[in-house]
């Protein structure tokens, strides 16, 4: 439970991380709109994680307890099926405005004053770039990093499936 | 069964250090093949799924193209390649999911349970078929994965032997009704508290004698069985006989056949739940067979008593069918469900 959990916070956290990258560190540097759409994103699902595996905590008190009495696993078992509700109906939430930000971002929603000077962050200091020539090199550098970051996250989550997940091949009944 | 356990690697399993529990004797080996099949069950690649991630991968390569290429042209250029970078866990959980057998909880708990038919079932044709057919009694050869199990006829009951074997259980009757007079230990209420079993072959006129010790702080006769000496019977046919003596109330001939059968299923075959659940069945269909499920949960615990350990593949899932049905499931299926499949003993 330890390794899956932490490979799905690992690859979570830095595919979000990545578009993070990208988004803010583009000009104008800063919390915009979609930045900020993308931490709510990943902070929800890093709660949604531990929820769930606080669930499945108290799930296992409930099973493998055997001397408990029936009113503290009636306890922990309520505890155990509210909490996977609950985390089922956030994720639900959770996935359902990403794709809401995401049809905002194609549809050019976001692409106003507001957000695109990062008011959110930067306040009365904000200001909207009109020509990018002067910071190219900046965007490719967080571009850069950004892909390379999810590449890396995305390699490290295939390694360990593949290595920990049973060959269809080589079953060997011993 | 290494197979089973790695593909159920995403579920919380529960090992007991119980020694009766995964038994590799021949006879679970049928069980084991499918329980084996049931769980390396998984989502293999298809075209489908091979033209999906494709394509994802493609896409992704056209955002990447066109965020470098117009990194000073395009303003909010980089929006389609955030998209793709944020979404780009998907296609990564699909590859996994590929990969590691997942199962849904309705397959989680089909499986055994379909694993745990078939051996029963496949016992059960056989000798139905070799009940039915006329002619002198066969050896019935069963495949069961790589060792052969060859179960032996159902022995032929002429008139004679019938009669012998109805008096005798008249006579195991009545000698019950006079113990259980006698002692009342020996109810049949208090056959949970069977703890050992033991067989004293004497001489008596013309009888062997089997000694059931039903509670050891009982006297030791609590119930005592005698036998006709019948050489054409092998000698664990004593089995049996506590099966008849067990199950067949009213002394009538086809009810002694049909125990006859059905105590040949489950001396080879001590899946004891299903076994038990199978014979459910089967007694719903005969309506003239009348046992009950729980003298034939008596007979079950003495032979295993008997024979010192239980010849389990998988502790049996039903069993806890009662207990686990708590106060937070309300489902029909409650009886059934647990939280995750606990393979530990029941007892």
């Amino acid at each position: 439970m330890f390794n899956a959990a932490v490979m799905a916070l690992i690859l979570q956290c830095g595919m979000t991380a990545a578009a993070m990258i990208i988004v803010a560190l583009s000009p104008t540097i800063g919390l915009g709109c979609l930045s900020l759409g993308y931490t709510i994103y990943g902070g929800t699902a890093i709660v949604i994680m531990f929820l769930t595996i606080t669930s499945t905590i108290f799930a296992r008190i409930t099973e493998t307890r055997e001397e408990r009495s029936t009113i503290v696993k009636g306890f922990t078992a309520f505890i155990a099926i509210a909490l996977r509700r609950i985390t089922f109906l956030l994720a639900l939430i959770n996935g359902v405005g990403l794709i809401v930000l995401s049809c905002f971002q194609f549809s050019h929603f976001l692409d106003n004053c507001y957000c695109n000077a990062s008011v959110l962050s930067r306040g009365a200091d904000s200001y909207i770039i009109v020509l990018y020539t002067g910071s190219v090199t900046t965007m490719r550098n967080s571009r850069i990093i950004g892909t390379f970051l999810s590449g890396v996250v995305m390699v490290i989550y295939m390694v360990f499936i593949w290595f920990t997940s049973a060959s269809p091949v080589n079953i060997d009944d011993s | 069964m290494a197979a089973a356990l790695i593909s159920l690697q995403q579920l919380p399993l529960e090992l007991t250090q119980d020694e009766r529990l995964l038994a590799s004797i021949p006879t679970n080996d049928l069980w084991k093949q499918e329980i084996k099949d049931q769980f390396s069950r998984r989502k293999t690649w298809s075209l489908a799924t091979v033209k999906s991630v494709v394509w994802v991968v493609i896409i992704f390569l056209f955002a990447l193209i066109d965020s470098f290429v117009s990194l000073d042209s395009v303003a909010g250029s980089y929006e389609g390649h955030a998209i793709c970078i944020i979404w780009l866990w998907l296609p990564c959980l699909v590859i996994g999911w590929l990969r590691v057998p997942t199962f849904t909880g309705g397959e989680l708990w089909s499986a055994p349970r379909f694993a745990n038919q078939q051996p029963v079932k496949k016992v059960i044709t056989k000798v139905r078929q070799a009940t039915t057919t006329d002619g002198p009694p066969k050896q019935i050869p069963i495949r069961t994965g790589r060792k052969r199990l060859v179960i032996d006829p159902v022995p032929e009951i002429n008139e004679e032997n019938q009669k012998v074997e109805v008096e005798s259980i008249q006579e195991y009757a009545r000698r019950e009704e006079i113990d259980q007079k006698a002692s009342p230990l020996s109810n049949p209420t208090h056959h949970q508290s069977i703890t050992s079993f033991q067989t004293h072959p004497e001489v008596h006129q013309g009888h062997d004698h089997l000694t059931v010790s039903v509670n050891p702080n009982a006297n030791q006769s609590a119930i005592s069985i005698a036998r006709p000496v019948q050489p054409s019977i092998n000698p664990e046919m004593d089995e049996l006989l506590i099966l008849q003596k067990l199950t067949s109330l009213n002394r009538d001939e086809h009810r002694l056949t049909a125990t006859f059968n059905y105590s040949r299923i489950m001396r080879y075959l001590v899946l004891v739940d299903d076994v038990l659940t199978t014979l459910d069945k089967l007694a719903r269909e005969k309506d003239e067979v009348g046992f009950s499920r729980k003298r034939l949960t008596e007979v079950v615990s003495i032979i295993i008593n008997r024979r010192g350990s239980l010849p389990l593949g998988l502790p049996p899932l039903y069993s806890q069918r009662r207990r686990s049905c708590s106060l937070w499931e309300r489902s029909p299926q409650c009886s059934t469900r647990r939280l995750w499949p606990s393979f530990s003993s029941a007892e």
